[in-house]
C-alpha cells in the first residue's frame, strides 16, 4: 500500500520538521523539574560528589582526594553518590488515532506524548540513564541519544496501537505513551509479554477532552479516523448516549489502571487540554520513588 | 400600496405576508427533513458501538417549543409587514393633498392637536406618495405674501411644518380666498385644520376649498377655544374682561386669570366660572399695595397671545400733581397742606408741585387742589376738560374755600358758607372723631384710629341729595368725604383741610391709606398729552403666538400713540407687546381690541367636519415586536429550565443563565426620582444619602438613617417623614437639608453636572456629611476618593468639628443607629 506508506511518511516528515520545536518544549518542561530525585542518596558508584570520609585501610589508595587531604592532617577520601545508570525505552503509540485533536488549539495526542516522553528522556539522561526508543539499536546518555529517540519516535514510528513486546530489551525500564483504546484483551496479551522482560514499566495514557467528554450535541455521524476498520457510527442524539459513553470510557481508563497495578507498573492519565509540565513531573517524581524502593 | 385586511387595520408592506405561507413550509422541512448529520471524527469511536439512546427525554424538540418559535416568526413577520390601526379615512393618491393650517393666535391652545393631525396627514401623503400644499391662515407681512404656496415632496413638507407657529394676530381668511381662487385650476384634497373659531371670511374660504373637491375640516373640543384677555382698572377695581368665542354659553368653562410681577412671579390669581347666564362683571381682587408691581395679567392654562395682557404705563404708579407752590414756601413746612400730602404720597406715586394749567398739559391722573377756591376761567376750563377726560380731581378745605363757597365750581356736593367749628368756646362742641366708613365707600376697610379728631370742616349744604355721594362722614353724620362722578372723571372733596390746622387727619396713617386708594382709583386719562399722539414708538417687546414674550424682530414697524389710541389691528408689522421709547411705554394688547370671535357651528355644504384626535393612527408594530421579544425570553426560560433538568452541557447552561440574568437586569434598571418623589421630598423632612452602587453600603446608609430617623422623632422635635437614597448625578439635592454621603473606593468621581449641582447646594445652606466608613486615616483609597470629590468643589478647607457642636451630637446619634463603628473619627465642619 504505498499509499499508506506514503501518508505516514508525510506525516513523519511534517513531525520531524517540528521536531527542534517539540524538543526545546521537552527541554523546558524537563528544565522546570529540580533533577537529582533519581539519586540513590548514599554513597556508593556514580558520578557526582556525595561526601568526604575518613580514610580507611579498606579503601582503594587511589579513591584519597589529596588535595582535601592537603588542607588537613587528616586523609579523605572523596566518596561519589550511588547510582545506577539504567536503560529505558520510549515508546509513542502511532496509530492514526493518535493523530487527533477536537481544538485546534490543544495539542494531539501524539505530540503530547511525543513531548512528554522526550522530557522524560532528558530527565533520565540527565540522571544518568540511558534511553532509547524501542525498537532502536543505540542507546545513549547524550544529547545525541536523545535527538536520535526523537527522530525514531517520529520517522520509524509504526502505525500500531500497541507496542511490539519483542523489540524491548531485557531489564529495561520501558516508558509507552499512548491513547490505549484498543480492546483490553489485546492490551493484557501485549503486557504480559512485555511484563517478563521489564524491570520497570510506565504506561502513560493520552486522551484528548473530546473523547472523555464528547462534547457534541444533536446528530452527527461519528467516523474513526485514518483509513478505518470502524464502520461510521451515526448517532441521532449525542446528548442521550453521552452518559452511557462517559462511563464506558471511564471503564476502559479504570481497567487499563488495574491492569498495570497487577503488573505493578505505573499508570499516568492525561488529558491534552491540562497542563503537560506538572503531570511529566508528577510522572518524574513517583517514577524515581519507585525505583529508589525497588532497588532498596 | 395598501392592502385591507381587516376594517381599521391595514399593511403598509403587505407583501411581506406572505412570508407567512412559508411557515408551515419550515414547520415541514424541520419535521421531515432533518439536516444531514455532522461528520465527526472520533478515535474513540468504538466506545459509542451499539450505544441505545436513553429514554428519559424526547427525542425531539417538544412540539410545543417548535409551535412557539414558528409563532415568534410569524409575528416579527406580521410586525415586519407594517401593520396600522385605525387609519385615516386615506388620502387619494393622485390628488395634491393641500393643508390649511390655522395658525393665528387663537391657534395657540389647539397647536399641538394641529401638529399631531398635520404630521398624521403627512405620513399618510408620504406613503400615498403625493405632493403636500401648506396654506397658513395667518395674516402674513407683505414680502412673505409675495411667495405663492408651492407643492413639496411629504418629508420636505414635514421640516417645514415644524417651522410654522402660531403667530400672535389674528387669523385672515379674507386675504387667503384669492389665492386659493388663483388655484383653482388644479384639483386638490383639502384638510383644514382649523382653530374652532369662524373669523371673519370663514365661510368665502370654505366655499373656496370646496369648490372643486371635498373638504375635511378639523376643529378642536369647545374646551379648547381660545379666549382673550382684556384688564380695566376702574374705580370699582380690577375688572376683568373676557373676549370669547363661545357666546352661546353653552358650555361653561373656569378660567383662571393670573397676575404676574416683573420677574415672572405670580402675584395672585382668581378663578371665574364664565357661563352665560353671568354677565357680571368679572374683578380681580388683589391688595392695593401689590397692584402696582403688577405688569400682566394672563390666563392660566389657555396659551395664546390673547390671553396675555400686559400692562403699560397707564396702570402702573399714579403720576399725582398738587396744584401749590410745593416746598418754596416762606410759611413754616409743618404748617404747610403740601408737606403733607407729599409725604402721604411720595412713596407711592409720581408726584409734582405746579400750577394747574401745567398739570393738566402733563396729564396727570390725579391733582390735588389744597384749599383753592377760585382760579382763572383759563385754568378752570383745563381742569374740567381733564376731569371730563377722566381725571381724578381731589379736593381739600381750609380757610380760604370755607369762605369762598358760593357757585363754587368742580366740586362734588354744593357747600355751605364758611366753615363750622366743632371745637370752639362758642359752639360748646367738641372735636368729632370719624364714622367707620360705610361698605359702599371705595375707603371701606381702612383702620380709624381712636385719637384722630376732625376740629374744623366746611359743611356741605344738607338740601343736597347725599345719596351715593358720601365716602366718610363724622360722628354726628356730617359728610367728610364726598365724591361725584364728572364727565368719565371723578370729583372728590375732603371737607377740612389738608395740613393738620383743621384736624388730626392729616398727623395719621390713615391719611396716607386713604390717599392712597384715592390714587389707586384714578386711572389715566384717555386722552394723551398733545404733542405725544404722533411720536412713533419702537417695539420694546413683543409676543409670539403662545403669548410668550420675546424680543421684537427687524419686521417689526414703529407705532404711534395715536395709532394704539385709535385701535389698530394687529398684524405682522405690530404684534402685540410693549411699544415705547424714553419715558413713555404703550402696551399693544390684543384683548382691547374688537375680536370677532365666533364659535365654529355650521359648514357650508361639502366640506366634511371631524374632531381632532379621532383618526390617529396607530402602528402596531412596535406591540408585535415586544410580543415576539417577549415569547423569545419565554422560550428561552423553557429551555433553561429544560436544560436544568436534562443536564445540557455547562456552557449552554451558562449562557441561559446570563441571558436570564441580562433579562433580570433589564428589569431592575436603576430608578430615578420621579416628579412625583420630588414632590414627597419637597413635601417634609427626608433624610437623604448618596446611592454609592455598592448594595452593601447603601443598604447600610439606608438602614443607619432609618434609625436616626427614628432616633430623631423620637428624642427631638425633628420628625423626619423618612429616608432617601439619591443618585447624584440625576436626582435633585434643594429638598434635602442634610445629605450623608458614604465614601467608598470604588465610587466614580461626580459629572460636571453633578458638581455644579452639589456646589449649587452647599451655597444655599446645603449640608452634606461625607463618611470615610473607618474613621480618617484608616481608609486611603476612600480618602483620595474624597479628594478627588471635593477637590473640584469651592468649599472652605474641612476642619474637625468640636464635640459640643450639633454635627458631633448628630454623628453620635448616627454611630448609635449604626452600631459599627469600632473608632469614631468626628463629622466635619466647614471652617469659617
Amino acid at each position: 500500500m504505498p499509499a499508506l506508506l506514503d501518508m505516514i511518511r508525510g506525516r513523519a516528515e511534517r513531525a520531524a520538521a517540528g521536531l527542534p520545536g517539540l524538543v526545546m518544549r521537552a527541554e523546558k518542561i524537563a528544565a522546570s523539574i529540580t533533577h537529582g530525585e533519581h539519586s540513590k542518596r548514599r554513597a556508593g558508584a556514580g558520578e557526582k560528589f556525595w561526601q568526604f570520609r575518613a580514610y580507611d585501610p579498606s579503601d582503594r589508595p587511589q579513591d584519597i582526594d589529596w588535595k582535601q587531604s592537603a588542607k588537613t592532617q587528616h586523609v579523605f577520601v572523596r566518596e561519589k553518590e550511588w547510582q545506577n545508570p539504567q536503560k529505558v525505552m520510549f515508546w509513542c503509540a502511532g496509530a492514526a488515532g493518535m493523530d487527533y485533536s477536537s481544538d485546534p488549539a490543544t495539542p494531539t495526542k501524539h505530540e503530547t506524548a511525543l513531548v512528554m516522553s522526550l522530557a522524560l528522556a532528558i530527565l533520565m539522561t540527565r540522571a544518568g540513564e540511558q534511553v532509547a526508543a524501542l525498537g532502536a539499536k543505540r542507546s545513549g546518555r547524550s544529547e545525541l541519544a536523545i535527538r536520535a529517540l526523537a527522530e525514531h519516535i517520529v520517522e520509524e514510528g509504526e502505525a500500531h496501537d500497541l507496542p511490539d513486546p519483542a523489540a524491548l530489551s531485557m531489564n529495561a525500564g520501558l516508558v509507552m505513551a499512548g491513547d490505549f483504546l484498543s480492546n483490553l484483551d489485546y492490551i493484557r496479551a501485549c503486557f504480559d509479554v512485555m511484563d517478563g522482560r521489564t524491570r520497570q514499566g510506565i504506561i502513560i495514557q493520552i486522551l484528548d477532552p473530546a473523547e472523555i467528554d464528547l462534547p457534541f450535541e444533536g446528530r452527527a455521524l461519528f467516523r474513526a479516523p485514518g483509513l478505518g476498520e470502524h464502520d461510521p457510527v451515526k448517532i441521532d442524539h449525542i446528548g442521550e448516549i453521552r452518559r452511557q459513553y462517559q462511563e464506558r470510557i471511564t471503564e476502559h481508563c479504570r481497567a487499563l489502571e488495574e491492569l498495570c497495578r497487577q503488573y505493578g507498573w505505573l499508570y499516568f492519565f492525561h488529558r491534552t487540554d491540562h497542563d503537560l509540565a506538572e503531570l511529566t513531573a508528577a510522572i518524574w517524581d513517583s517514577a524515581a520513588q519507585h525505583t529508589g524502593k525497588g532497588v532498596a | 400600496m395598501m392592502g385591507s385586511l381587516l376594517n381599521g387595520l391595514i399593511f403598509t408592506q403587505p407583501l411581506l405576508l406572505f412570508a407567512l405561507a412559508g411557515l408551515p413550509v419550515l414547520w415541514f422541512l424541520l419535521r421531515v427533513m432533518p439536516p444531514r448529520p455532522r461528520v465527526i471524527v472520533l478515535p474513540s469511536l468504538r466506545f459509542l458501538e451499539g450505544l441505545l439512546p436513553e429514554k428519559t427525554s424526547p427525542s425531539h424538540t417538544p412540539w410545543w417549543i417548535l409551535l412557539l418559535r414558528l409563532l415568534i416568526l410569524a409575528l416579527v413577520i406580521l410586525a415586519l409587514s407594517g401593520p396600522v390601526m385605525n387609519p385615516s379615512a386615506g388620502l387619494e393618491s393622485d390628488k395634491p393633498l393641500r393643508l390649511v393650517i390655522d395658525n393665528g393666535w387663537s391657534a395657540a391652545p389647539v397647536w399641538d392637536a394641529q401638529l399631531r393631525e398635520a404630521d398624521n396627514l403627512i405620513a399618510q401623503a408620504e406613503r400615498a406618495n403625493i405632493p403636500v400644499l401648506l396654506l397658513t391662515t395667518a395674516a402674513v407681512s407683505a414680502p412673505e405674501a409675495q411667495d405663492p404656496p408651492r407643492l413639496m415632496a411629504a418629508a420636505e413638507a414635514r421640516s417645514t411644518i415644524k417651522g410654522i407657529a402660531p403667530r400672535p394676530w389674528d387669523t385672515d381668511y379674507l386675504s387667503l380666498i384669492p389665492r386659493i381662487e388663483a388655484m383653482s385650476d388644479q384639483e386638490f384634497q383639502s384638510v383644514w385644520l382649523s382653530d374652532g373659531i369662524a373669523h371673519r371670511g370663514f365661510d368665502g374660504l370654505a366655499k373656496a376649498l370646496a369648490a372643486k373637491r371635498s373638504v375635511s375640516l378639523f376643529h378642536p373640543a369647545p374646551e379648547a377655544l381660545a379666549l382673550a384677555l382684556n384688564i380695566r382698572h376702574s374705580l370699582s377695581g380690577v375688572e376683568v374682561i373676557l373676549q370669547d368665542a363661545d357666546e352661546s354659553g353653552s358650555l361653561p368653562r373656569p378660567v383662571t386669570v393670573q397676575a404676574v410681577g416683573e420677574d415672572g412671579r405670580v402675584l395672585g390669581f382668581q378663578t371665574y366660572n364664565i357661563s352665560e347666564d353671568n354677565k357680571a362683571p368679572l374683578f380681580f381682587e388683589m391688595p392695593e399695595a401689590l397692584r402696582g408691581n403688577v405688569t400682566q395679567y394672563r390666563l392660566a392654562g389657555t396659551p395664546g397671545a390673547g390671553g396675555v395682557f400686559l400692562l403699560d404705563e397707564s396702570f402702573k404708579r399714579r403720576s399725582v400733581g398738587i396744584a401749590a407752590p410745593g416746598e418754596k414756601s416762606d410759611r413754616a413746612p409743618l404748617v404747610e397742606a403740601s408737606y403733607y400730602l407729599r409725604r402721604a404720597l411720595e412713596p407711592y406715586a409720581d408726584l409734582a408741585f405746579d400750577t394747574v394749567e401745567a398739570l393738566t398739559a402733563q396729564n396727570r391722573s390725579m391733582i390735588i387742589l389744597p384749599d383753592v377756591a377760585a382760579m382763572p376761567l383759563s385754568e378752570l376750563n383745563a381742569l374740567e376738560s381733564w376731569v371730563d377726560k377722566g381725571g381724578l380731581l381731589l379736593r381739600f378745605a381750609g380757610p380760604v374755600m370755607a369762605d369762598n363757597v358760593n357757585n363754587l365750581p368742580l366740586v362734588p356736593v354744593p357747600l355751605r358758607q364758611g366753615g363750622r367749628a366743632l371745637e370752639g368756646s362758642l359752639t360748646g362742641g367738641e372735636a368729632l372723631k370719624i364714622q367707620e366708613f360705610s361698605p359702599e365707600s371705595p375707603l371701606a376697610g381702612l383702620e380709624i384710629p381712636k385719637d384722630i379728631v376732625i376740629r374744623q370742616q366746611v359743611l356741605a349744604d344738607p338740601a343736597e341729595d347725599m345719596t351715593g355721594k358720601v365716602w366718610a362722614a363724622l360722628e354726628d353724620g356730617t359728610p367728610l368725604i364726598t365724591a361725584k362722578p364728572y364727565g368719565k372723571g371723578l370729583l372728590v372733596m375732603v371737607h377740612t383741610s389738608a395740613g393738620p390746622d383743621w384736624s388730626d387727619l392729616p398727623l395719621s396713617g390713615l391719611f396716607v391709606e386713604m390717599l392712597r386708594r384715592l390714587a389707586a382709583l384714578s386711572h389715566a386719562p384717555t386722552g394723551h398729552e398733545t404733542g405725544q399722539a404722533a411720536v412713533s414708538l419702537d417695539p420694546i417687546m413683543v409676543l409670539d403666538g403662545f403669548g410668550v414674550p420675546r424680543k421684537p424682530d427687524a419686521g417689526v414697524k414703529p407705532i404711534t400713540v395715536s395709532e394704539i389710541a385709535g385701535g389698530i389691528k394687529t398684524g405682522p408689522d405690530h404684534p402685540p407687546g410693549l411699544y415705547g421709547r424714553s419715558g413713555l411705554q404703550v402696551a399693544l394688547n390684543l384683548g382691547t381690541q374688537k375680536l370677532s370671535l365666533k364659535i365654529l357651528t355650521d359648514v357650508p355644504a361639502g366640506v366634511r367636519k371631524t374632531s381632532y384626535g379621532q383618526s390617529y393612527e396607530f402602528s402596531l408594530m412596535p406591540f408585535i415586536l415586544t410580543l415576539a421579544a417577549v415569547l423569545a425570553l419565554l422560550d428561552w426560560l423553557v429551555m433553561s429550565v429544560l436544560a436544568l433538568t436534562l443536564r445540557w452541557p455547562a456552557r449552554g447552561r451558562k449562557i441561559t443563565v446570563m441571558v436570564i440574568g441580562v433579562f433580570l437586569m433589564s428589569l431592575s434598571t436603576p430608578v430615578h426620582a420621579t416628579p412625583e418623589d420630588d414632590l414627597k421630598h419637597a413635601g417634609a423632612l427626608y433624610l437623604a444619602y448618596i446611592k454609592t452602587g455598592d448594595g452593601t453600603v447603601d443598604s447600610q446608609s439606608g438602614r443607619g438613617l432609618g434609625n436616626l430617623a427614628k432616633a430623631l422623632s423620637s428624642r427631638t422635635s425633628a420628625e423626619p417623614a423618612g429616608v432617601a437614597g439619591i443618585d447624584i448625578e440625576s436626582d435633585a439635592l434643594a429638598f434635602f437639608p442634610w445629605i450623608f454621603w458614604p465614601v467608598t473606593e470604588t465610587q466614580k468621581p461626580p459629572s460636571p453636572a453633578a458638581l455644579q449641582k452639589i456646589q449649587f447646594y452647599l451655597d444655599h445652606g446645603g449640608t452634606i456629611l461625607f463618611d470615610l466608613r473607618y474613621g480618617a486615616g484608616q481608609n486611603i483609597a476612600a480618602s483620595q476618593n474624597l479628594q478627588k470629590i471635593t477637590g473640584a468643589l469651592n468649599i472652605p478647607p474641612l476642619q474637625p468639628s468640636p464635640k459640643t457642636m450639633f454635627l458631633a451630637a448628630l454623628f453620635i446619634c448616627w454611630i448609635f443607629s449604626r452600631g459599627c463603628i469600632q473608632r469614631a473619627s468626628y463629622g466635619w465642619k466647614r471652617a469659617p
